[in-house]
């Protein structure tokens, strides 16, 4: 199983005090896969990949990276990963190729190596024309571009990405998902947090739905959407107490999940033609109007929700 | 290997930080420039400290006594025309005593003195009496306080013989025996030879004189510089050490220090690299200041081995102090105030802004030896005296010692925080 695979964590907790942040987790990924954990901000998922990648150290449990413990052979397995921080992590007074150089020795990159490493990278993330340019003049695409350069100077064979995408405008966030897309081309196994379900979508062979630091569902997209069956989400906006509809929507026919905030209501229904009907009809009883209606195809967000009965994206 | 990247990468941030330059380099000279300035010590070196002359004129009437060639007056001429004075007051004689106040009131001259027809007469009888009157520009203070003083300690000389022939007449009388006024006035006359003879010789008026002189004295001035640059010296090196601890402040709140320890790069390597940075960039700030204070301020900071064993001492003092005082913030944003508040505190308390002023009370010099920079600053006032360190040791060994207990307590507390 460790040959074939990139990563395997078994058990992996992390407590702070009495908050467990992590409670136990288990999963593998396979040489040469995206494997992405999704879930809500705070469900442990940065937790994770900082005692994967090193910054923390595991209450219990233990990761493998390429076969290297993190907990008793730190450095080979460091020497592994590339690690794509959450936060910008630059030096923004030094310009982006010397940021580069400077990580690139930290990965014991030297000489004409690492120079032939830093021009590759710098086109890779479309900075080549302003590898002098000084990082604090830079955009905060251009940042998060350096930022996920850095990561990919030693040729990690696992590339670890903690919502690298997050903050960043959509074309940004293109190249960035289509850069991680031709690194995986090549051969590169990755790790993938995010809260965006789409992202996670596009992106992963495996996909594990994290919550309160645990893995509540993992397998791959079809296999996740298919535990809420041919479920239709259907999203409403009210104008009106949510609260007055919540209760006599609960005991409609074919509805499996319902959450309210923010006058949005989202349910998980059989048939959202049989069901819409009824709930107008019960809305209107307690004199609650309907001002939009949305059908969604199951996806992530129906499985977080039929999972949680809570909407993913709300907690993003 | 990486420990020399880690470094160097701090040290370019450092030196390409213009704030960074201003404060390990330009503000130290710049004030104790400014304080060299202040002393008049900007025209070059012949003319270093040079007190401003003021332009005395003297109006001397005397006319001594008709049994005697003694005057006086002339010796109050002679008193205020002494060379050794000549930095200080440029005398002149004038005849007219109005002419002189009227060059006072316009300002051409700073003081005019006015010596009586009966000076002679009255400083060399029991009973006469004579007005001295010295007329200056209020808003000068040292040529005339000098004027005055010199004038005055003459006088008082006088006085003093004065009293005496009056009680020696007294007694003769009492006595029925005769001191007639020209024997009187012969004794007196015979003083006043005695005094210029003295005054000629360097031993007359020699307090007023010698304290003229001092003042003038260049040597005094490079004490000044040099006992400021010290005090600057040692100030902004603590600065600086505090700005390299507060590094790993910022570091971490960059995120920089995490990514870090995701590498494959010790914690032993990345804190050893802290440290090696912050040995760097104060030895580099204590050799050019040492140097460049050198060139223009001309001082001599003693023997290559005590300047070594200060710089080194202060250099771990400095660090050592610093990364103290900095593992108990939590953020850069807590470090700025902190960082000043300590610093200008600790100095203050250290002798650091005093240390060119002349008699400083003893207790304060006491208070000192509780600060670390009051140990750094005996430090260098021992390299700046000339003394060779096997003979002033101490001061070293105990900056050494506190510096070092300081590195160990800043290292251990941060180990623990980024265990």
């Amino acid at each position: 199983m460790t040959e074939e695979h990139a990563l395997i964590v078994k058990g992996l907790e992390k407590d702070f005090g009495d908050i467990h942040a992590v409670r136990g987790i288990d999963f593998s990924i396979p040489k040469g896969d995206i494997f992405s954990l999704l879930g809500p901000n705070g469900a442990g998922k940065s937790t994770v990949i900082s005692m994967i990648s090193g910054l923390l150290e595991p209450t219990a449990g233990d990761a493998l990276i390429l076969g290297h413990s993190i907990t008793t052979a730190a450095m080979p397995a460091k020497t592994a990963l590339g690690v794509v921080p959450q936060d910008l992590a630059l030096y923004e007074d030094l310009s982006a190729r010397e940021n580069l150089a400077f990580w690139g020795k930290m990965y014991g990159l030297r000489g004409r190596k690492l120079q032939l490493r830093m021009d590759a990278v710098l086109e890779i993330i479309g900075l080549a024309q302003r590898q002098k340019g000084r990082v604090e003049k830079f955009s905060g695409g251009m940042k998060r571009r350096l930022n996920i350069g850095v990561a990919l100077l030693h040729e990690p064979q696992i590339l670890i990405l903690d919502e690298p995408t997050v903050g960043i405008d959509p074309q940004s966030r293109r190249k960035i998902l289509d850069s991680l897309k031709d690194l995986n081309a090549r051969g590169t196994t990755i790790l993938y947090t995010t809260h965006y379900m789409e992202e996670a979508q596009e992106l992963s062979n495996q996909i594990a739905i994290m919550d309160n630091g645990e893995i509540i569902a993992a397998g791959t997209h079809a296999e996740l959407t298919r535990i809420v069956g041919e479920y239709d989400r259907v999203e409403l906006t009210l104008d009106g107490s949510s609260e007055l509809v919540r209760e006599s929507w609960m005991s409609v026919a074919g509805i499996h999940g319902l959450s309210a905030e923010n006058g949005l209501m989202t349910l998980l229904v059989d048939d959202s033609n049989t069901v819409l009907p009824r709930l107008f009809e019960s809305a209107t009883d307690v004199g609650v109007r309907i001002t939009s209606v949305e059908i969604y195809e199951p996806n992530l967000e129906t499985v977080f929700l039929h999972l949680t009965g809570r909407a993913l994206r709300d907690k993003a | 290997m990486k420990i020399l990247d880690l470094t160097l990468k701090d040290m370019l941030r450092a030196f390409r930080s213009l704030f960074a330059l201003v404060m390990m380099f330009v503000a130290p000279l710049l004030i104790t420039g400014l304080i060299h300035m202040a002393f008049g010590g900007s025209g070059g070196e012949e003319e270093s400290f040079n007190l401003t002359t003021t332009r005395l004129l003297l109006v001397n009437e005397d006319v001594g006594l008709d049994q005697s060639d003694f005057l006086a007056g002339d010796h109050v001429v002679a008193f205020l025309q002494d060379e050794r004075l000549a930095d200080i007051l440029a005398v002149e004689e004038v005849s007219s005593w109005a002419e002189a106040r009227i060059e006072v009131e316009t300002g051409t001259a700073g003081v005019a003195l006015h010596v009586p027809a009966n000076f002679t007469q009255a400083i060399t009888s029991a009973d006469a009496q004579s007005k001295v009157t010295l007329y200056y520009d209020s808003t000068l203070s040292l040529g005339p306080a000098i004027a005055r003083d010199v004038v005055q300690q003459f006088m008082d000389s006088f006085s003093a013989n004065s009293v005496l022939a009056r009680v020696t007449k007294h007694e003769f009388e009492a006595q029925d025996l005769t001191f007639s006024a020209e024997q009187q006035a012969a004794l007196m006359a015979e003083f006043g030879t005695g005094l210029a003879a003295l005054n000629e010789a360097g031993a007359g008026g020699t307090t007023i004189v010698d304290a003229g002189v001092q003042t003038t004295n260049k040597g005094s001035l490079e004490h000044v510089m040099a006992s400021t640059m010290a005090g600057m010296l040692i100030f902004f090196l603590f600065f600086t050490g505090m700005s390299a601890a507060q590094s790993i402040l910022t570091d971490e709140e960059e995120g920089t220090l995490a990514r870090l320890f995701t590498t494959p790069t010790s914690s032993a390597v990345i804190l050893g690299s802290k440290l090696l940075y912050t040995f760097l960039i104060l030895l580099v700030q204590s050799i050019v200041l040492i140097l460049v204070s050198q060139v223009l301020f001309n001082i001599s900071w003693g023997s290559p081995a005590t300047i070594i064993a200060a710089i080194m001492a202060t250099i771990l003092l400095a660090s050592g102090f610093g990364l103290a005082i900095m593992s108990f913030v939590e953020n850069s944003r807590q470090a700025g105030p902190i960082f000043g508040g300590v610093l200008t505190v600790s100095g203050m308390l250290g002798g650091l802004f005093t240390t060119g002023m002349p008699n400083i009370p003893s207790a304060w010099e006491t208070l000192t030896l509780f600060t670390p920079h009051g140990w750094a600053l005996r430090c260098w006032q021992t390299t700046l005296d000339g003394v060779m360190l096997s003979q002033a040791w101490q001061p070293f060994l105990i900056t050494t010692l506190i510096g070092f207990a300081l590195f160990i307590f800043g290292v251990l507390r941060f180990r623990r925080r980024f265990a």
